[in-house]
C-alpha cells in the first residue's frame, strides 16, 4: 500500500510541474475544453435524435453552412475585402499540412497564441465560418464557444460541419502557407 | 524455504522471469507514456471518447490527461530500476484492468454502429501507438497484465536496486545473497544460504 501511494504521489508531483512549465499545449486543470457554449446562447441549432425513442437534443447550438454555401462565400468579393472570415480550428500540425485557402488558424485547445490576431480579424466581420476535421470532430464547436465568450455576435458565427474531410474528398484546392 | 519447491518457485528464485517482466513492461510503458506526454490534448480527446469520466466538473478528465502519462513513465522507470516493484506493477495492472474492458466496449459500440466485423475493427485507442487492431490490442494488454501479476507476486528481488536498500536494513525481508523473500533471516541470509556448505568427506 505504501508503495502505491509513493508512486502515485511522485507521479502527481512530476506531472503537475511538467504541465506548469510546459507552456504551449499545457492543460488547464479546471477548464472544460468540451463545453459547446449552449448555455451562453438561447437559440437552438441543428437537432439530432439519439435513438428511436430518445428525445431530440441540440447537436450544437450554432448555425451551419453547406459545402456549396462555403464555396460561394469564398468567391464573394466581401471575403477578399475582409468582411467575411474563415477559421481553421485544428492543431498546428494539421493546419500546416494543408488548409482551406484563406483560412486562419485558431486551436481552441491552445488558444492564447492565436486569439488576439483572430479577434482582430473577425470582430466586425459579417460572417465567420469555422471548420475542423469534419465527421465526428467537434473542435469547430468548441472554437465557436470561444468566439461567443469573446463577444463575437452569435449571428455572425457559422459552422462548416463537413470540414477538412469533405473539402479534400471533393478535391478542392488547399494551401499550406500560414495566413 | 519449502523442502521441494515447485518449478514455478524455482524459476522465480532465479530472478529471471521477474527481470524479463520488468524490462518488457518498463520499456513499453515508458514509450507509451512519452507518446502521450508529447500530445496531451490528443490524449485528453481520446479519454473523452470512452465516456467513462464525466466532462463536468472538468478536473477529473483533465487530471487523468495530465497525470496518467507521467504515472506510466514513472512506473516504467522504477520497474527497470527494480524499485517499488509491487506498487508500480499494481498501478499498471489497475490501468490495464480499466483500459482493456474500455477498449472492448468501444469496439462493440463501433461494431453495432458500423456493422464492421469484430476482428477487423481498428481505431486509435489513445494508448500512444496510433491506430491499432482492437482484438490484438486487447490480447497484448492481457499479456501485459500477466507480466504485471508476475512482478506483483514474485518473491525475488534479484537484479533489483531494491535489494541494495534491503541490505542496509537491520531487518531485511530479502536474503542478501539470493535476493529471495525470507521473512526471518539469519544475519541477512535465508535459511538455505545461511547453512554452511557440505564439505566432501575427507579420506581416512
Amino acid at each position: 500500500m505504501v508503495e502505491l501511494f509513493v508512486v502515485a504521489a511522485a507521479a502527481v508531483a512530476i506531472a503537475s510541474v511538467a504541465n506548469a512549465v510546459r507552456g504551449s499545449g499545457s492543460i488547464e486543470w479546471t477548464k472544460n475544453y468540451f463545453d459547446t457554449g449552449a448555455g451562453l446562447i438561447s437559440v437552438e441549432g441543428p437537432l439530432e435524435r439519439l435513438g428511436p425513442t430518445e428525445a431530440v437534443q441540440p447537436k450544437h447550438p450554432y448555425q451551419e453552412v453547406t459545402f456549396d454555401e462555403l464555396v460561394a462565400l469564398l468567391d464573394d468579393p466581401n471575403t477578399a475585402a475582409g468582411l467575411n472570415a474563415l477559421i481553421d480550428a485544428r492543431s498546428d500540425e494539421h493546419y500546416e499540412s494543408g488548409h482551406i485557402p484563406g483560412a486562419i488558424q485558431c486551436d481552441p485547445y491552445n488558444i492564447e497564441p492565436y486569439i488576439d490576431d483572430v479577434l482582430a480579424q473577425v470582430m466586425g466581420a459579417e460572417t465567420v465560418v469555422i471548420y475542423c476535421g469534419g465527421g465526428d470532430c467537434e473542435d469547430s464547436v468548441f472554437m465557436c464557444r470561444e468566439l461567443i465568450e469573446a463577444d463575437v455576435p452569435y449571428e455572425a458565427i457559422y459552422l462548416y460541419a463537413g470540414g477538412w474531410k469533405e473539402w479534400t474528398a471533393k478535391n478542392m484546392p488547399v494551401e499550406e502557407e500560414r495566413e | 524455504m519449502a523442502a521441494n519447491p515447485s518449478i514455478l518457485r524455482r524459476a522465480d528464485e532465479t530472478g529471471i522471469p521477474l527481470l524479463i517482466a520488468r524490462l518488457i513492461l518498463g520499456v513499453v510503458f515508458i514509450y507509451m507514456g512519452l507518446q502521450k506526454v508529447g500530445h496531451p490534448i490528443e490524449f485528453l480527446k481520446q479519454i473523452r471518447l470512452y465516456e467513462m469520466v464525466p466532462e463536468s466538473p472538468a478536473i477529473f478528465l483533465n487530471a487523468i490527461a495530465v497525470v496518467l502519462p507521467w504515472l506510466e513513465i514513472l512506473c516504467g522507470i522504477v520497474l527497470i530500476l527494480g524499485l517499488y516493484l509491487r506498487g508500480a506493477a499494481a498501478w499498471l495492472a489497475l490501468m490495464l484492468c480499466l483500459f482493456t474492458p474500455a477498449i472492448l466496449l468501444r469496439t462493440l459500440a463501433i461494431r453495432a454502429e458500423t456493422g464492421t466485423p469484430f476482428f477487423q475493427i481498428a481505431f486509435d485507442c489513445g494508448c500512444g501507438t496510433g491506430v491499432v487492431v482492437a482484438w490484438s490490442k486487447m490480447l497484448g494488454n492481457v499479456g501485459m497484465l500477466v507480466l504485471s501479476l508476475v512482478i506483483m507476486f514474485s518473491g525475488s528481488r534479484r537484479f533489483c536496486m531494491a535489494l541494495w536498500f534491503e541490505r542496509l536494513r537491520p531487518d531485511p525481508s530479502f536474503c542478501h545473497l539470493c535476493g529471495y523473500a525470507a521473512p526471518k533471516t539469519h544475519v541477512g541470509l535465508c535459511k538455505r544460504c545461511a547453512q554452511p556448505p557440505e564439505l566432501p568427506a575427507q579420506p581416512a
